[in-house]
C-alpha cells in the first residue's frame, strides 16, 4: 500500500508553485532542483497537472510555471485522484465485483471500502492551502535559509 | 494506493473460516474454491500466517488448516502486516534512507502521510476477524448452501 511518487512528487510541486505564485513564472529546472526530482519525471508530472488545469504554462524566454488554481478550493483528494487514479486500497474492477463470493463481498462492503471512505474523509477536508499553510509554520520554526527554500 | 491480491485474499480466507462452525479444520481445497484462487497460491499465503502463528496445520488426510486464536482476537492489522508488511504508505514514514530530499524534519507533505498511515491503521488495528465474520449473511443463507 503505497503512494507512489507520481502523487507525492506532483503534490510537492504543486505547493511550490502556490508559495511562489508572487513570482514571475518557474522554470521547470528550478522545481526539479528545489524539489530533488529529475526533469524528465518532472515533465512527465507537470503534464498530468496541466491537463488537469491546476497548472498552466507560460511560453517565450522567461517562461515557465504558474498555478492556476485557487489553493484553498482545491481539495488534495481532488489533486491525489488526478495523480494516483482512485483512491482505493484493493483493486476490484467491475466484473470482479459480479462474481465476487459472499466473504469477499463482505470484506469488500466492511473492510476495505470502510478503510477507502476513511482515507477520502481526510482528504476532502484537506486543500492545498492548508499545505501551504504546514509550509509556512514549518518555515517559521527554522532559521536556516537553507531550508526554507525547500518544501 | 494499494493493498496487494495476497492480502486481500489472506482476509477473506480468514474471515471464511472464521465464520463457520461446521469446520475446524479446513482443507486449502475448500478455501481455494471459495475464493477461486489456487491451492498453490492459497498455500503461500497460508505458510506465512502459519509463520506468524495465526494458522496451524494438521497432516493427513483430514488435514488443513485451522485457526490459534479465537476469531475475536484477531486483527485485520495483524493479518495485513504479516502478508503486507508494515503499511507505508511513503518510504520516508519508517526510515530516513529513501528520502533522498534531505528535508524530513522540515517536509511539508511528510504529515499528511503520517496521517494517511493512521487513518488506514485506525481502520484495521480495531477490527477484529469475528467482527468481519459477524457481517455474513446468517447461516444457510445464499452463498454457503452450494459448499456443502
Amino acid at each position: 500500500m503505497k503512494i507512489s511518487t507520481k502523487g507525492r512528487y506532483g503534490l510537492r510541486t504543486l505547493i511550490d508553485l502556490a508559495i511562489h505564485q508572487e513570482e514571475s513564472p518557474i522554470s521547470l529546472g528550478t522545481i526539479a532542483q528545489r524539489q530533488g526530482i529529475s526533469l524528465s519525471y518532472l515533465e512527465q508530472i507537470i503534464a498530468i497537472l496541466k491537463r488537469a488545469g491546476l497548472v498552466k504554462s507560460i511560453k517565450g524566454a522567461l517562461g515557465g510555471y504558474q498555478i492556476n488554481c485557487v489553493p484553498k478550493e482545491v481539495t488534495l483528494k481532488y489533486i491525489l485522484t488526478i495523480l494516483e487514479g482512485e483512491l482505493k486500497v484493493v483493486e476490484c474492477d467491475d466484473v470482479e465485483v459480479g462474481e465476487e463470493s459472499i466473504v469477499q463481498k463482505c470484506v469488500r462492503e466492511n473492510l476495505w471500502e470502510m478503510i477507502d471512505f476513511q482515507i477520502v474523509r481526510l482528504l476532502e477536508q484537506l486543500t492545498l492551502e492548508d499545505m501551504i499553510e504546514e509550509y509556512y509554520s514549518k518555515k517559521e520554526g527554522e532559521l536556516s535559509y537553507f531550508y526554507s527554500f525547500n518544501i | 494506493m494499494k493493498i496487494s491480491t495476497k492480502g486481500k485474499n489472506a482476509v477473506e480466507a480468514l474471515v471464511y473460516m472464521a465464520s463457520s462452525r461446521e469446520r475446524d479444520v479446513w482443507p486449502v481445497k475448500v478455501i481455494s474454491s471459495e475464493l477461486q484462487v489456487s491451492e498453490r497460491y492459497l498455500e503461500q499465503i497460508f505458510f506465512i500466517l502459519r509463520k506468524v502463528g495465526i494458522l496451524e496445520t494438521v497432516r493427513g488426510t483430514k488435514g488443513g488448516y485451522y485457526l490459534t486464536r479465537k476469531p475475536d482476537e484477531i486483527k485485520v492489522g495483524e493479518i495485513l502486516r504479516a502478508v503486507e508488511g508494515e503499511f507505508i504508505i511513503v518510504p520516508c514514514l519508517t526510515s530516513e534512507e529513501p528520502c533522498t530530499c534531505n528535508i524530513r524534519e522540515k517536509c511539508t507533505t511528510r504529515g499528511l502521510w503520517c496521517k494517511l498511515e493512521e487513518v488506514i491503521s485506525s481502520v484495521v488495528d480495531h477490527l477484529t476477524l469475528k467482527q468481519l465474520a459477524d457481517k455474513l449473511p446468517s447461516k444457510g443463507g445464499e452463498g454457503f448452501e452450494n459448499l456443502y
